[in-house]
């Protein structure tokens, strides 16, 4: 399990991380003692972009992923959360190393996964699928549904051409989709019905790790909850590792057996959905979720309103990224970065003001 | 496929099958309701067709609904259920391949199909409208401010200073940092957040009776979704004006709504104030909405998905729209389409199992 060497003082003890794995009541000995399917360790992307000085600013950085480290084990999912521009997307692509990344590790399964396309990789990618948030993007408008759950095996060459076909089949009827339904075109199908295509093309291969990105926003609410069910019974099935990148926290909360919420590139809060939701203890992580939208609250629930919008990521504030907007910030919070801490309940923590002795206590 | 169209070939009337309760549920309402509370805005038996050259596709089968002065309606559906189309038709956008056929009653008015002339003044000055996106509702090549000032100009007949005056007074109004400032800035220039309160300016600019949100803080994050409820909220309670949001998130119907229409293939199926219809779902759609969100507190459950999809407009069923994908179907459902019925005309739904 050190076959990696954090940054000091950044990673909580092993002990700490499976404690806290093992809140969500899953068989955990397994979870103990396996060494996690993926590994990030201090994860940073910084792109080139040009300033936003006018036509010909020069160039400048912006860093999109700073110092992110997480663990995924073999049949649980993480969650990552936050608003647009945080940075999970990139995550996504970093894990998968689709973008290569400009400082720290990932291990596939103790494999490094660096971002070079290499035949090493290539080979990693048929156990790393990934589920992008627009069906219609993704699938090839040309060319119909079952050869494009075809296509994967064919790239791979896996067993016999008729055999293939088989696969294909069966994992299309495994997703919900009618034999009718094969033949079609993209366009010709629901977006529910999209998606699930899409599922059944990244699921063709037996991938051990499924990282999804958005993969349900796009979708009415009576097909999310059908995809959404379908997920977690193929998860189940395949005991897949999954990373699930979403905006919506009730859907965070159904899904994951552990949430990531992500500001500007870092993460600020890690635990599981139930502690995480019930008594948030970083401010963002507070008014995220005072600001869910549920039929259940009240009309007159109390919302905390941030003020302003989330800063440019080219020119992040001094200290605490989130300070500019946080309700209970203090000089030190202007100078200090604060690093993720682990609170007593397991949870971990980026925020100067939660460590103090009255919250720990 | 043509089989399932002939009835909407003939022109003469694209009158449905359906057998008319004797009291007709709307009358119902309008008694109950004490004179000096006349709605701001009635709609009856409001119908849409859409002519594609060869026949007419109907998407709204006959919408009634009504707004008060001073409430907020919100209307609730998924992608297709003509939310949008209903507003749309309202404010006659929907184009010259659109057959309306109903009353729409501002104010006793009827301005349903009103010739171009007569509908200039009511859009933006009596009935505002604030669209999902932003960033593509405004315009990319002129400046915040010469789209304030030309709202201003237009509703008000306001010029030169006085109309610039006003213009930075709106955006004030909407709470844009430094507005002074801000009539400079170019559309992408601000986020998502403040340009939907540049369009919310702009809809304030004729001093509407009614404020139509069409999915208002959909392509918003969740804080800044946060901030433009409560901004939409305030500036109600303060101009008194009626509030039309349409959504698709039962959560934000919730926390800013007073009356709720939950809307199926064209249709209301159930209306309600927004207390009655979240803690008691009468009909099996909105019941099934519901337990398909996923909770925010108690023990996690597996979600209850509505089985199948939404049916095309091309090919509705003959009867409740909802009986395919419905868990209570009786022969009775495949066979008539039911009217929106209930004990207290306050809380009504289309549901046979209701009327029995």
């Amino acid at each position: 399990m050190n076959g990696f060497l954090p940054k000091a003082g950044l990673l909580p003890s092993s002990a700490a991380s499976s404690a806290r794995v093992s809140a969500s009541g899953v068989p955990e000995t397994a979870a103990q003692d396996a060494p996690p399917l993926l590994r990030a360790r201090g994860l940073v992307r910084r792109f080139k972009v040009r300033s936003q000085r006018g036509l010909f600013g020069g160039a400048t950085t912006l860093t999109a992923v700073n110092d992110v480290s997480f663990d995924i084990h073999a049949g649980r999912t993480l969650g990552l959360v936050g608003e647009s521009g945080c940075g999970k997307s990139t995550t996504a692509r970093l894990t998968l190393g689709l973008t290569p990344v400009t400082a720290g590790e990932i291990a596939f399964d103790g494999m490094p996964v660096n971002g070079r396309r290499t035949a090493h990789w290539r080979e990693l990618r048929r156990h790393m699928q990934m589920v992008y948030q627009d069906p219609l993007s993704v699938l090839d408008k040309r060319l119909p549904m079952l050869s494009q759950v075809i296509e994967p095996l064919d790239i791979f060459a896996v067993g016999e051409r008729r055999e293939r076909a088989e696969q294909a089949r069966a994992m299309l009827s495994r997703v919900g989709l009618s034999q009718a339904l094969w033949q079609r075109y993209p366009h010709e199908l629901s977006g529910g019905q999209r998606q699930r295509a899409v599922l059944a093309r990244a699921l063709i291969l037996q991938p051990r790790l499924l990282v999804c990105d958005e993969p349900i926003s796009a979708l009415d609410v009576s097909i999310q909850a059908q995809v959404i069910n379908l997920l977690q019974d193929l998860q189940q099935e395949h005991h897949l590792g999954m990373l699930f990148i979403s905006h919506d926290l009730k859907v965070v909360r159904q899904i994951c057996d552990e949430v990531a919420v992500m500001y500007l590139g870092r993460i600020v809060e890690q635990g599981t959905p139930q502690e995480l939701f019930a008594h948030p203890a970083h401010p963002y992580t507070q008014a995220l979720v005072s600001a869910i939208t549920t039929p259940q609250r009240a009309k007159y629930h109390q919302r905390i309103l941030l003020d302003g919008d989330p800063p440019n990521p080219i020119n992040l504030p001094s200290g605490c990224a989130f300070h500019p907007r946080c309700p209970v910030a203090t000089a030190r919070c202007r100078q200090e970065t604060p690093a993720l801490q682990d609170l007593p309940d397991g949870r971990k923590v980026a925020c100067l003001n939660a460590s103090t002795p009255t919250l720990k206590s | 496929m043509s089989a399932v169209l002939t009835p909407f070939v003939d022109h003469s009337g694209w009158k449905e099958h359906r057998i008319r309760p004797t009291v007709q549920p709307l009358l119902g309402d309008t008694k109950a309701l004490r004179p000096q509370e006349a709605p701001l805005l009635q709609i009856r038996e409001l119908k849409v067709a859409f002519d594609n050259g060869t026949y007419l596709i109907p998407v709204l089968h006959g919408v009634d609904l009504e707004l008060r002065r001073g409430e907020t309606l919100g209307v609730v559906g998924e992608s297709g259920c003509g939310k949008s189309v209903t507003w749309m038709a309202v404010m006659q956008l929907l184009g010259s391949r659109a057959r309306i056929d109903g009353e729409i009653l501002l104010n006793g008015e009827n301005i349903a199909n009103l010739p171009e002339k007569g509908m200039t003044p009511i859009r933006g000055g009596r009935i505002a409208m604030v669209f999902q996106d932003p960033s593509s509702s405004l315009n990319p090549v002129k400046t915040v401010g010469a789209q304030m000032v030309e709202a201003v100009k237009l509703h008000r007949g306001l010029t030169g200073a006085a109309a610039r005056a006003e213009a930075v007074r709106l955006l004030d109004r909407v709470h844009i940092p430094g507005a002074e400032q801000r009539m400079r800035a170019w559309p992408h220039e601000l986020s998502g957040g403040m340009n939907q309160r540049v369009m919310i300016a702009m809809a304030l600019a004729g001093e509407p009776d009614i404020l139509v949100a069409d999915e208002p803080t959909t392509a918003l994050d969740v804080t800044i979704q946060a901030q433009i409820l409560d901004l939409l909220q305030a500036l109600q309670r303060d101009t008194g004006m009626g509030m039309v949001l349409i959504s698709h998130d039962l959560g934000v119907i919730a926390q800013v709504c007073d009356r709720v229409a939950v809307m199926y293939a064209g249709r209301v199926v159930e209306r309600a104030s927004a207390e009655a219809l979240f803690s008691n779902p009468c009909h099996p759609y909105t019941q099934g909405l519901m337990a398909a969100l996923p909770d925010l507190e108690g023990p996690i459950r597996r979600l209850e998905a509505i089985p199948g999809t939404v049916p095309a407009p091309t090919a509705m069923p003959s009867g409740c729209s909802f009986a395919p994908r419905c868990k209570y179907r009786m022969i009775r459902c495949d066979l008539q389409i039911p009217d929106l019925l209930g004990k207290r005309p306050d809380h009504v739904t289309a549901c046979w199992r209701q009327a029995v």
